[in-house]
Formats: structure tokens, C-alpha cells, sequence
């Protein structure tokens, strides 16, 4: 893990931090990826990939309506809204 | 490799489609509010819908059925076991941060579709859920979201890169839209989103091993787009490798205005979703029972529906695919047909009808013409009400204003004149007033026969029964 690397990182969690923590961050996150190096010296090929540590399956339900709209509570819960929608930095690609 | 026909300067389109479908289910994919388009803003939501903390999502199985029957439709191999998959983006119409679809365990793979002479084939179908949908243009410098549209179920449909040009791509695109509507899992209504299409396309030199670097070209939503906008990313490609530069691998939007696809800056380093199992939904195996409990339930596909046809109504071949071509007209067809002759019905709807659709660019179903009222004026034609020449001016006028068949020809005097000692007065009028023709017919110019006719269609303003009048005219100037 490098500076450049943590800056994608940071990027891709929308996590915000100072140039002058990278060291400490980078510090603290190598043990985390130590411990990953460790888990992929195991040799797994053998096993199928567990998608799902439950032993459940087919959890589901019927496609009936069962409406729990709450628009204007919904609304008055984000940090910005007007009548209709939820209003937010303008976005356009 | 090598496909002649379709090479573009010596270089070789390679073009692979992900459609996205939105399934008709009645609720969400994993909430239970209701799936419906153009409902008052932010009303159809749930809190999964909102992702808040602590809530849990639960699979919606009228997705699921929906899901197996695109698979048994396209020879496909349903998934014993599907399981979900959470694709992270930070984006303002999507709340949770993440998309939950299917990535390694899709519920259907390996499928194929036939479009004419050509197979291409279905790498995967999987479920997902869309996002909410933003809006740009109700203030100066901020956006605002609309969430109804939020956990709808989509089912997205990833094909080989076995299409090799725009054409071929729309074709394919058709079949997709044809099956999808047969099989009542979608509407099929591109202009409101329902069905939409991302293009992957490279090219190649038709001896290269590997394909080139592609591009992909997102959410196109008609098919003449499809055809323009892929057509426009060849050109653009041939142009950056003729001139020694490199394709870039990006995502590009089009733009239907300026007819030209360009880069989407913003997403191009954000292109790591790190996907990983959604630890809130466990795997869901499909069972055998299922599958046939949906196989049992399919409803009738295209082909066979073509085939009905021509056998239940003496319909050829050709006028049975042409209106088994989309549901909505073959529906359309059958309903006319409860009250109207099947052969004459087949003829106008190809014929006039169509061209009525093509010009106007609309469907069918957005049209103001009614089962009901073009089987009026089917009847009116068999019954000699109206001659098919008065038939098509009815027919653009119940077009433009809905209006009854019956009213139409009555309020506008279109009867046919089939009243035989009229139509004798009129023919004898004729023969006064047109002495040399006559003379010339009896001669032997056989040809003016035509200009009698053309007469008596004159003097009826076109309302004279064309057989009556045939058979006047020969007995009066014989």
C-alpha cells in the first residue's frame, strides 16, 4: 500500500483525510492487509465459495403490494428536500 | 471471423448489447412497494427502498418467475443456485451506496436467440434493482431525485460480441423486445425507460486474433439510436486508429441531438465496485418444480403464435409474421378479428395501418385507433358500405380524431352508391357527354374502359361501388 493507492482508497469510500495521516493511516491498514496475505496462503481451491455464512436459503415472499410510503416524513428526513423530491448538489455527467 | 458484408473500410465492427428490462411485477424486487411508472414523485417508496440502517431486503419471487421464463425462452440454463452480489458506487439516486444484482451466480446463462439467418448468444441474464432517477433541470445549481424507480426489478440481459453491425444490432434488439413483450415480463416501452441498451463496440481487422478495445455506450433508448449510435463509434474508432492514435476503454454517452457519442469524464477512474456477496440476502436455489411450474405458465411465443395464425384464419406466412412481428398488433389483429373478416383485417392493418404507425412514429397502443372501431371499418368495407378507396380516407380520419366508424362515414356522406338505377343515370350522362370516347372504345381502344370509370368515380366523388359500375358500364357500351 502506497500514497497512491490510499488516495484511490479515500476516493472510493468518499472517506476525506489529511496528506500529513497518510503515514499513520497506511501504518494501520497494513496489518489489516497482512492479515488478508495470511488468509490467501490457505489453500482453498478445493472448497466451493461460501456466499453466505446463514445455513438458510430461499428466503422470499409473494409479489403482493404492501405500501409503506411515508413521502412527506421521508422527505424532511434528508438533509435537504422541497415539496417533491430530495434536493442534492447538482449532479450532471 | 471475417464477414465481408459487414466490414466497414476494411475494419471489422465486434459488438456486444447489455439490455436492461424492467419486469412487470407488481411490487419491488426487495420491497413490497408497487412497481409503476409515472406515479406522483417519491410516493412509491418503502424504507428499503430509502436504505436506511437496520433494514432488510427480501426477494420478490414474481421476479424470480419472470426471470426463469426470459431463461426457458432463450434455451438458456437456469441457475440451480442464484446468489446476490452488492456493486458499490456513491451516486444520489442510488441511497444505500451499493446495487445489489447478481454477478458469478446469475439465475439464467448460455442462452440464444435467432435473429433471420444468424444465432447470438446470451452470456447471462441476471436480476438487479435500479436506481432512483435524478433530475437536472427544476433548479439553476442542484439536482433533485425522484426515488420511485428505486429497487425496481431489471432484469439485465448481457450478450456475446457476436454482432457485427448496427443493423444486426438492432436486430437483435427487436427480437429481445419481441420476446420480453411476448412473455408479458416487460412493456417494452423504451421512451419511458422500461427497456434500455448499453453498447459495447470495438473493431478489428478481419485477420486479428483478439477483439480491439471497446467502448461502452450507454443508455440508448430507441432503436434507431441504437443503429446511430453505434454506427457513429465505428467511424469515431476507425478514425482514432487510422490516424495512429489508440481506442481508450471508457464509457461514452450518446447524444441523440448532436448525433455523436462522447466521454464521460466523471466515472473514468471510479470504475471499481468491488462487488462481494450482499450478506443480507442468502442464495436462493430454483428447483425443478418451479422452473416447470413456470414452463406450464409460459403464454404463447412469437413463433407459435405465427403459426396459430395461419392456421385458425388461412393467414400466409408472410402477412402471420408481419403482424406476429410485436404483440400489441398481433393482440390487436385477434382482437379485430372477433367481428371482421381475417384476411381483409390482415391486409389493412399491413398495408394502411402500418404506414399510418411508421409515419406518425407512435405505437399502436399510443394511437387513438381502437380494436373496436377498425373492426367497424372492416365491416364497412365487406358489406360494401364503403369502397377500400373511401375505407383509407375513414381510416385517417378515425386516426386523427378517434371518432366512430360509422359516424365518420354517415356525418361525411361516404356511402357507397350501390343504388343500380342511380349509378345507370350517371353512366348515361357519361356516354352523352363523352360522344368521341365512345366511338374510339367501340373502335377497339379498350383501354378507355379504364376512362369511364375514372368518370363515373368523378361524378361520385369516388362513392360509386366499383363492381356495379364495371358491370354497367360493359352492358352499356357493348
Amino acid at each position: 500500500m502506497d500514497k497512491i493507492e490510499l488516495k484511490n482508497l479515500l476516493f472510493l469510500a468518499r472517506i476525506g483525510a489529511k496528506e500529513e495521516d497518510y503515514p499513520k493511516i497506511i501504518e494501520k491498514l497494513k496489518t489489516t492487509f497482512g492479515m488478508i496475505d495470511q488468509m490467501n496462503e490457505l489453500d482453498l481451491d478445493h472448497l466451493e465459495p461460501l456466499n453466505n455464512p446463514l445455513e438458510l436459503t430461499n428466503v422470499s415472499r409473494t409479489d403482493s403490494e404492501h405500501n409503506r410510503n411515508n413521502k412527506k416524513e421521508f422527505l424532511a428526513s434528508s438533509p435537504k428536500s422541497d415539496e417533491n423530491f430530495f434536493v442534492v448538489p447538482r449532479i450532471v455527467e | 471471423m471475417a464477414q465481408d458484408n459487414t466490414l466497414v473500410n476494411g475494419w471489422q465492427p465486434v459488438i456486444g448489447l447489455e439490455v436492461h428490462v424492467q419486469l412487470t411485477t407488481n411490487t419491488k424486487l426487495f420491497s413490497p412497494s408497487r412497481n409503476q411508472f409515472g406515479e406522483e414523485a417519491n410516493t412509491l417508496v418503502d424504507l428499503i427502498d430509502l436504505g436506511l440502517p437496520g433494514v432488510l431486503p427480501v426477494l420478490n419471487e414474481g421476479a424470480i418467475k419472470q426471470g426463469i421464463k426470459f431463461g426457458l425462452a432463450t434455451n438458456a440454463e437456469i441457475a440451480e443456485t442464484m446468489v446476490f452480489d452488492r456493486k458499490n458506487y456513491f451516486y444520489p439516486d442510488l441511497p444505500k451506496g451499493y446495487q445489489i444484482t447478481q454477478l458469478h451466480y446469475p439465475i439464467v446463462k448460455n442462452g440464444r436467440v435467432s435473429i433471420e439467418d444468424k444465432e447470438v448468444r446470451i452470456h447471462q441474464a441476471h436480476l438487479e434493482e435500479d436506481a432512483g432517477k435524478s433530475i437536472h433541470d427544476i433548479y439553476e445549481d442542484e439536482s433533485v431525485i425522484d426515488l420511485n424507480r428505486s429497487g425496481v426489478p431489471l432484469l439485465e440481459i448481457v450478450s456475446e460480441p457476436d454482432i457485427r453491425s448496427a443493423e444486426e444490432a438492432v436486430r437483435y434488439l427487436k427480437k429481445i423486445h419481441q420476446i420480453v413483450t411476448y412473455l408479458d415480463i416487460s412493456d417494452g416501452n423504451m421512451s419511458q425507460g422500461s427497456l434500455r441498451c448499453d453498447a459495447n463496440v470495438s473493431i478489428m481487422r478481419p485477420d486479428d486474433k483478439e477483439y480491439g478495445t471497446r467502448a461502452e455506450i450507454k443508455n440508448i433508448n430507441s432503436f434507431r439510436f441504437v443503429e446511430k449510435a453505434i454506427n457513429y463509434e465505428i467511424k469515431r474508432q476507425i478514425k482514432v486508429l487510422e490516424s495512429g492514435g489508440k481506442v481508450e476503454q471508457e464509457t461514452r454517452l450518446y447524444d441523440a441531438i448532436k448525433d455523436e457519442t462522447r466521454s464521460m469524464r466523471t466515472k473514468e477512474f471510479a470504475n471499481d465496485y468491488r462487488y462481494f456477496p450482499c450478506p443480507d440476502l442468502v442464495p436462493f436455489s430454483i428447483s425443478d418444480k418451479l422452473t416447470q411450474e413456470v414452463q406450464a405458465n409460459m403464454g404463447e411465443l412469437p413463433e407459435q403464435k405465427q403459426a396459430r395464425l395461419v392456421e385458425a384464419y388461412g393467414l400466409s406466412e408472410y402477412d402471420a409474421g408481419v403482424i406476429c412481428g410485436d404483440k400489441l398488433t398481433a393482440d390487436f389483429y385477434e382482437a379485430v378479428v372477433k367481428n371482421a373478416n381475417p384476411e381483409l383485417t390482415a391486409k389493412w392493418i399491413i398495408g394502411d395501418l402500418n404506414a399510418l404507425i411508421n409515419k406518425n412514429d407512435v405505437n399502436l397502443s399510443d394511437s387513438k385507433i381502437t380494436a373496436e372501431n377498425f373492426s367497424q371499418l372492416i365491416q364497412k368495407i365487406s358489406d360494401n358500405t364503403i369502397s377500400g378507396k373511401i375505407a383509407k380516407e375513414v381510416l385517417e380520419e378515425i386516426w386523427e380524431s378517434g371518432e366512430d366508424v360509422a359516424k365518420v362515414i354517415e356525418g361525411k356522406g361516404l356511402q357507397q352508391i350501390s343504388d343500380k338505377s342511380e349509378l345507370e343515370a350517371i353512366v348515361d350522362q357519361i356516354i352523352n357527354d363523352n360522344p368521341s370516347q365512345v366511338t374510339a372504345y367501340k373502335s377497339g381502344k379498350d383501354k378507355l374502359f379504364g376512362f369511364f370509370v375514372g368518370q363515373a368515380m368523378k361524378a361520385t366523388q369516388g362513392k360509386a361501388n366499383p363492381g356495379l359500375i364495371n358491370q354497367i358500364l360493359k352492358s352499356k357500351l357493348n
